[in-house]
């Protein structure tokens, strides 16, 4: 098990101008579970693949237990990039396929058991050792692949998207065996997504990337909490925040003829930089129908979950607004309805031109 | 119902036909043309399907794979690497899945397919195996292509003269970058050299060989090796005085040698040593003496038999200046050497064989086999030996020749094989 550091790391792609990853800076404690995030083409792969020796690093440096990995063949980084081989041999047990990989490196036949046993009894495989793989649900075969890392016992664990080819059901299944087996082996695990779904449930922390520049590097419940910048705020979060840039009036941001009210700091902070635009975040379930006050919109569609509806309209001025809401008391399609925020609902201000947070 | 969209690049009526509105799970027969092949355990749900008189491969994945691959393969038919070919993309919203279409390579096959109908232990065709990876890997490395799931069953072989030629048939992994990095291969052939030693090992078991675990251990090991080798020669930038330049030659030689075409020698004063020259190589595609043979006689075959036949076709002009008593140039050459030789003589080879694979293979079989009947016999056999040799399969073990094997059956079958 190790702590991992990027020191201003930068991945340049031949040919290209830009930089796949640019300074990247993240410390990652041992044992921690972090997963990078992004859109495509934020570099969040390329991020994991410095780590893990397949992309040279540039500048800067990544180190793995405090020791330079810059030159270092991806074999000598004790990590395991896990599920990339998925292959299974139908003529071998279980055992022999998890613990093919150490026959290979020259762990004798007693320690490769022990080890292979010590992995099932993790993945809940023990009473599978001794069958062919055919005879396997598509979750066990998944957890064969996570045995076949795990017995190696690495420092690091690296996961590139590890669920995108599986099935929405076996995805939901595996997401949770992952993030219960990291906790239990303890081991440092740096997993890419480009679901923030998957990234929000599964990391300790969460790096969020976008054209290969760390946007923050935070717990989950910051990241929703407190997004650093407009693009975290709307990256995060499902609905995705509300996020409008507004008019600054005297006691809050107007929507149309309609303003929804600020807090006095904010404003003094709005004032004290000379904004007369602000690009405003609210999440939906700050949002709430009222009767009177607040901003008057027409209802555009309506999600009912069940437990949970989620309004989406828009207001005079064009500004689309989504509010979340008691389905028993939800609005109907095309009529017009009242929302403003929450009493105690969180507004986020982000500079209308750098999308810096203000508040 | 949300109808599924297509993108398909041969929108023949018995493909357009097939049931896309439902699952693959639930495509059956007789509804179904579906052909039953044996495949390896996979990822995904794979079925065939026997759709105007072609085998098309289906496969059915999240849609965001699916697309990731079809991309990648398009790249690689771009490019003309050896790989499965891409023949439509349909997005199934209904089940939230999306189904694969590939075009089935005629001719190849898996690997436990060549080795099953074999008697246990072919260090020879190991070696062929073997080496059709090394050289499959070492052709996408150079395109920047990576696999990330390089393995036996990943792959279809087919004969190519004395080789075989291995196609990388599942990219679900794959991704094609400008170039790769040093690290990326280095990943690659690791994975390679684990899959293949697990593979060969996994036939073992079934051919009730295990005893052979530690050398198909360390013979995959050797792919190591053999890609290393076929790397270097290819990247080489040896170093010469000016005077020498005429080494130039020796490299090109070589390189053709292997089955490389040559685009452009560069040759740039070293830096600090300006009298030296290093020598730079664009090498081309792996076509070399295929497209010198398709130069003499308009034939287009593989590099493996276009080696073979080149050799036959040069001993046989050689013959034809004796006999004459002046020079015959190359194409003179080459158009009897076609009328008098190759054509009577591919049908004849083919027809003894029951007129498995091509009849070029099976003219490049009846060449090998009466070169080995020769050697052991000290003196040449002549075709007529050799045709009856071929005919009866009285033939070396370890000769390419023993890996002709029956076209895939197209019979429609009743019950899906689950492996």
């Amino acid at each position: 098990m190790a702590a991992i550091t990027y020191k201003n790391a930068s991945c340049i792609y031949e040919g290209s101008d830009k930089l796949a990853v640019d300074s990247l800076s993240l410390d990652i404690q041992d044992g921690e579970f972090v997963v990078l995030v992004g859109p495509s083409g934020s570099g969040k792969s390329t991020a994991l693949r410095m780590l893990a020796g397949l992309e040279d690093i540039d500048e800067g440096a990544i180190e793995i237990g405090g020791k330079d990995m810059t030159g270092v063949p991806s074999k000598d980084r004790d990590i395991a990039m896990v599920f990339q081989n998925y292959a299974l041999y139908p003529n071998k047990t279980v055992a022999e396929n998890m613990g093919f990989a150490l026959k290979l490196r020259g762990v004798s036949a007693d320690e490769r058991r022990k080890k292979v046993e010590e992995a099932a009894k993790i993945l809940d495989l023990t009473e599978h050792l001794d069958r062919k793989p055919a005879k396997l649900s598509g979750g066990q075969r998944q957890r064969v692949a996570m045995g076949r890392a795990i017995v190696r016992e690495p420092q690091v664990f690296c996961m590139d998207e590890p669920l995108s080819n599986l099935d929405a059901k076996l995805r939901v299944q595996t997401r949770t065996q992952i993030a219960a087996l990291q906790r239990r082996l303890g081991t440092t695990t740096v997993y890419v997504t480009h679901d923030q779904v998957e990234a929000m449930t599964m990391g300790d922390r969460v790096a969020v990337l976008r054209f290969g520049k760390l946007q923050q590097f935070a717990s989950p419940n910051e990241l929703y909490d407190k997004p650093a910048n407009a693009f975290v705020a709307g990256f995060i979060g499902s609905p995705a925040m509300n996020l409008v840039t507004l008019p600054v009036a005297s006691d809050g941001v107007k929507i149309g003829d309609s303003t929804l009210e600020l807090e006095r700091d904010q404003l003094t902070k709005l004032s004290d930089l000379g904004l007369s635009e602000v690009t405003f975040g609210i999440r939906p379930e700050q949002l709430e129908l009222t009767d009177s006050g607040g901003v008057e919109v027409v209802v555009d569609l309506v999600e009912d979950l069940g437990s949970e509806a989620y309004v989406y309209t828009h207001a005079g001025s064009g500004v689309e607004l989504v509010a979340r809401c008691n389905p028993r008391t939800a609005p109907k399609l095309a009529d017009t309805v009242r929302l403003r925020r929450h009493p105690e609902g969180a507004v986020h201000l982000f500079h209308p031109e750098t999308g810096e947070r203000i508040n | 119902m949300q109808a599924p969209e297509f993108r398909l690049r041969t929108p023949t009526p018995g493909l357009l036909g097939l049931p896309w509105d439902r699952p693959l799970s639930e495509w059956t027969v007789p509804d179904v043309p579906l052909r039953d092949i044996a495949v390896g355990p996979s990822r995904h749900l794979v079925k065939f399907v026997d759709a105007d008189d072609t085998l098309w491969a289906v496969k059915d994945m999240p849609p965001r794979v699916a697309a990731k691959e079809y991309d990648v393969l398009r790249r690689l038919e771009e490019m003309g690497l050896p790989a499965v070919r891409p023949a439509g993309l349909v997005l199934q919203p209904e089940f939230e899945t999306a189904i694969l279409v590939t075009r089935y390579l005629e001719g190849s096959w898996q690997y436990r397919r060549l080795f099953m109908r074999l008697p246990p232990d072919q260090p020879k065709h190991r070696e062929r195996l073997l080496d059709a990876m090394a050289g499959l890997l070492v052709e996408l490395h150079r395109h920047g292509v990576f696999w990330g799931d390089c393995s036996l069953a990943n792959t279809l072989f087919s004969r190519d003269g004395q080789i075989l030629q291995a196609w990388l048939v599942d990219a679900e992994t794959s991704e094609v970058h400008p170039v790769l990095s040093r690290g990326q291969r280095a990943h690659d052939l690791d994975i390679m050299v684990e899959n293949v030693a697990m593979g060969m090992v996994d036939l073992a078991e079934r051919l009730e060989q295990s005893a052979l675990e530690d050398v198909l251990i360390a013979e995959a090991e050797q792919t190591r090796n053999r890609y290393e080798r076929l790397w270097d020669a290819l990247h080489a930038e040896p170093m010469f005085d000016f005077a020498d330049r005429y080494r130039v030659e020796g490299t090109v030689r070589r390189l053709n040698e292997l089955g490389f075409a040559v685009d452009e020698v560069a040759l740039q004063p070293v830096a600090d040593n300006p009298s030296q020259l290093k020598i730079r190589v664009a090498v081309g595609d792996r076509r070399y003496h295929a497209q010198r043979l398709q130069e003499l006689t308009g034939l287009d075959v593989g590099e493996g038999q276009a080696q073979i036949l080149l050799g036959d076709l040069q001993a046989y002009q050689a013959a034809l200046c004796r006999e004459a008593g002046h020079d015959v140039d190359d194409s003179t050459a080459a158009r009897l050497w076609v009328i008098e030789v190759l054509t009577p003589y591919e049908r004849l080879a083919h027809d003894v064989v029951g007129n498995k694979g091509t009849p070029i293979q099976a003219y490049c079989d009846l060449l090998e086999v009466r070169w080995l009947l020769s050697e052991k016999a000290g003196h040449d056999v002549g075709t007529n030996k050799a045709l009856a040799a071929l005919a009866r399969d009285v033939i070396p073990i370890d000769s390419a020749a023993k890996l002709a094997i029956a076209e895939v059956p197209t019979a429609p079958f009743t019950v899906l094989r689950d492996e």
